[in-house]
Formats: C-alpha cells, structure tokens, sequence
C-alpha cells in the first residue's frame, strides 16, 4: 500500500470515528435509556483493530487511547490508553484467529470491548472499594444492552471505509 | 501476526508502559490538572463551547414546540409561587430586623454566609456510565481552583471541582461513586457522609452513610452540607432523605438521598471560589 492510499485511509477512519465522538459528547451523552447512555469509544478501537490488524489497531489505540485521557476524565491518568491498546489486541486476534472482519465479527469486537472497559473499571472501583458487585453487573449489564444497538450502525460505516480502502 | 509481535512486541510494550508512566508522572505533579490535559482543554475549548450552545439551541427549540402546554401550567404554577414567596419575603425581612434586634440585645455576634461566585456554563458531560462529571467553560483564569464547592441557582450542591484549566474545569458531581461530602441532617443535627454509589447513579441518588441507629430519620429530612473540616460551605442543600435503610450488619443506618439538583436539565452553574462563614 502506497503512503498516499495509507493517509488517505486513516484520514477516511479519522473523519468517521471523529463524526462518533461528536454524535457521543453531542447527542448521546443526553440519551437516557434504562438509565444509562450508549458509550461508543471502546467499541471504535475494537471494530477498526479487527479491520486493520495488529500494527494499525494498536497504533490507532495508543493515540486515541491518549487523546481520551487528556480530555475525559478518567479513574487513573492512563485508563483509557491501557484500555485501549489492551483492545486493540486481542479484537485483533479475534479478527485473525476466529472471525473473520464483518458484522457478525463487529458485533462479537463490540461486545468484547465494551466488556474490556467495563472490566478496567470493575478492577478500580474495587480496589477503591466504591462499587458493590450487584451495582456493578447491572451496570455492566444496562450499557452493554444500550451501547450494542447502535454496533450495526458502526458496522456501516467503518465497515464501508474499510471495504473501500482496503488493497486489492 | 507472529512476525509482528516477535519485531516490535517488545517496544510495543515499552511505548505503552512509558506513555502509560509519563501520564501519571505527569498528573501527578500537577495540582489543578496536568500540562497535557490543560493543553488540550484549552484548544477544545471553543469546540465544546460550540457544540454545547448548538446543543441548548436545538434542544431549545425542540422543547418550544413539544412543552408549550406544561409551560403554560408552569407559568401560572410560578406566578402563584412568586405571590406567596413575596408575602414570605415581606415576613423574612420583618424576622430579620427583629432577630437583628435581639442579637444586639443579647450581644450576640452576627451569623452570615459571605460567598464569591463564579457564573460557568456546561460545556460537557461524562461520556462514561460509571462517572457524573460535567466540564464547565471557567478555570484558574477566573481564580477556580480544585475543591470548590459548585451550586446551581436555588444554591443546591451540584459537585466538587476535581480538575482545572486556564479556561475550564471538570466537576465530579455529587452522585459521582468517588464523591464524599461532610453532610448534617438539618432536622436531627446529626453528621454523615453524602457519599455518590455506582449502583444509584443510574437513577440520579445517593447515599448518606455513617448514622448512628439511634437516630430516627424520616423521608423528607433535609440534608445540608456540614461544613465540617472548612473545605466547603456549611448550610448548602444537597437533597432529602427519600428511604432509610439498614446496613448488611444491622449496626448503622444509611439513606437514600433525592438530590435537589436536576443534573439533567442544568445547563449553568456557580462555583464558589471564596467563603467565609461567621457564626
């Protein structure tokens, strides 16, 4: 792949999960179901590490993993960075070893990233002893639900930048 | 896959750890919020500010068109409201000059909150289900400083700023899992601790730990803040006891609390950057 088609995929993937992170902070950060909002940025870095690979989920995970940090809040300064990159991982091998890139992969990497974050954060809430077990499964449960019905909406767009980048 | 990680698996490890570790190191040694986040907070800035104010606008208007009916009721509900706040602000001003009467009578010194607000707009809200944070457009430029007190306009306690810029600063709420305020029962006097729970957030409560049994509280008690410690304001409301439960020993007792605050529909706030309380 030649360095033009490179930058013009990732700035193809850059525009789109830039468009989520707004339609997050803008729209369904104020959307109340079951009590909870979608949370999509985990699910950014699962779908496009399961598309790119290894080399580009964790790269793109390291950056937005930081950039997330400097501007959410998060339980410890490098939350979302570890998150992240951990995501980046194994949706990865997910995508290389059993599922090959497409919706039911993209729902299966949502799902395992948005159950990654959940978890990083169950392992902090513990350890500061600020969140009961039943608290935390019905949380987990609540947004995991919410946070899933917007995956196929996911799946048409980077799936579609993914398609139409990807070399032949 | 193999090839990759046996390459750069090692230096992909150490990029994390060390990005990781500068992250810490970095909010660390930085009292309000580190140089990184107040880098970014600073040039985001007015892309929050504007896609928060798109946001009330097209909010706005959508309301305008769906709760013409419950505003009506709601202006006639208020006038009536405003009629009898001003028969009781005719009676507060005779109970002032009396009190202020009999306090010079008995030589007692004056009680009074003096306080220095600063007016700051929403910008953000948390993105995440397992935190109550909200960015507000006003930082250290205008003396906000961590650990001051935020209310909204009816004076209820909206949160605790834990983070701040030049030109922001992030609030943890009061139903935020990490949040704990010195409360006091008004009716009873008796101290706890207003304290945020994870399994509460979701419906907007939270929790006032650290009662004795002995004490009977009952629904409706108003819990103000105690002012215990000086680092907030006493005497700010927080909410009211909504269900008095046990704890899992039997030993204490803990309530729920219906906080004042509507979180949802604030959109500006006061944060308290000085307070001297004379009583």
């Amino acid at each position: 792949m030649s360095r033009r088609d490179l930058t013009y995929k990732w700035a193809m993937y850059g525009g789109a999960v830039l468009a989520v992170v707004l339609v997050q902070s803008l729209v369904l950060n104020y959307i109340r179901v079951l009590s909870v909002h979608p949370f999509l940025l985990p699910m950014l870095v699962g779908i496009i590490a399961a598309y790119e690979g290894t080399q580009g989920g964790y790269t793109f995970g390291l950056i937005f993993g930081v950039l997330c940090d400097i501007t959410i809040q998060a339980p410890v300064p490098c939350f979302f960075t570890l998150d992240f990159v951990v995501i980046a991982l194994i949706t990865s091998l997910i995508a290389k070893n059993l599922i090959a890139p497409g919706f039911l992969c993209t729902l299966v990497v949502s799902a395992v990233s948005l159950l990654l974050t959940q978890l990083f954060y169950t392992v902090i809430y513990t350890y500061r002893s600020i969140a009961s077990s039943m608290g935390v499964l019905n949380l987990m449960g609540r947004e995991m639900l919410v946070s899933m019905v917007l995956s196929p909406l996911l799946y048409l767009l980077f799936f579609r930048i993914f398609r139409k980048t990807r070399p032949d | 896959m193999k090839n990759f990680f046996n390459k750069n698996g090692i230096w992909l490890l150490f990029a994390t750890v060390i990005i990781a570790v500068m992250l810490c190191v970095l909010s660390a040694f930085s009292s309000g919020s580190s140089f990184l986040s107040n880098a970014a907070g600073v040039v985001t800035y007015p892309f929050r500010a504007g896609a928060s104010a798109v946001s009330g606008w097209v909010s706005g208007i959508s309301e305008h068109f769906t709760q013409i009916d419950t505003l009506q009721a709601e202006n006639e509900a208020l006038k009536k409201q405003i009629a009898e706040m001003e028969e009781d602000i005719r009676q507060s001003k005779a109970d002032s000059e009396e009190n202020a009467r009999l306090r010079t009578l008995l030589n007692l010194r004056q009680q009074r909150h003096d306080f220095s607000y600063e007016s700051a707009t929403i910008i953000e809200r948390s993105a995440s289900n397992w935190a109550s944070t909200l960015t507000l457009g006003k930082g250290s430029d205008q003396d906000v400083a961590v650990n001051d007190c935020v209310i909204n306009a009816e004076g209820y306690v909206v949160g605790v700023v834990t983070q701040v810029g030049l030109n922001w600063c992030t609030v943890t709420t009061v139903l935020d899992p990490s949040s704990h305020l010195g409360a006091l029962v008004f009716r009873t006097n008796e101290v706890g601790v207003a304290a945020g729970d994870l399994s509460l957030l979701g419906t907007g409560q939270l929790r006032l730990n650290y009662l004795s049994n002995q004490e009977t509280l009952i629904n409706g008690d108003l819990i103000v803040t105690s002012g215990l410690g000086g680092y907030y304001p006493s005497g700010l409301v927080i909410g009211s006891v909504g269900e008095v439960k046990t704890d899992d020993s039997g030993l204490s007792q803990y309530a729920i609390i219906d906080p004042k605050v509507n979180l949802n529909s604030l959109t500006e706030v006061f944060v308290i950057t000085n307070f001297e309380v004379v009583k």
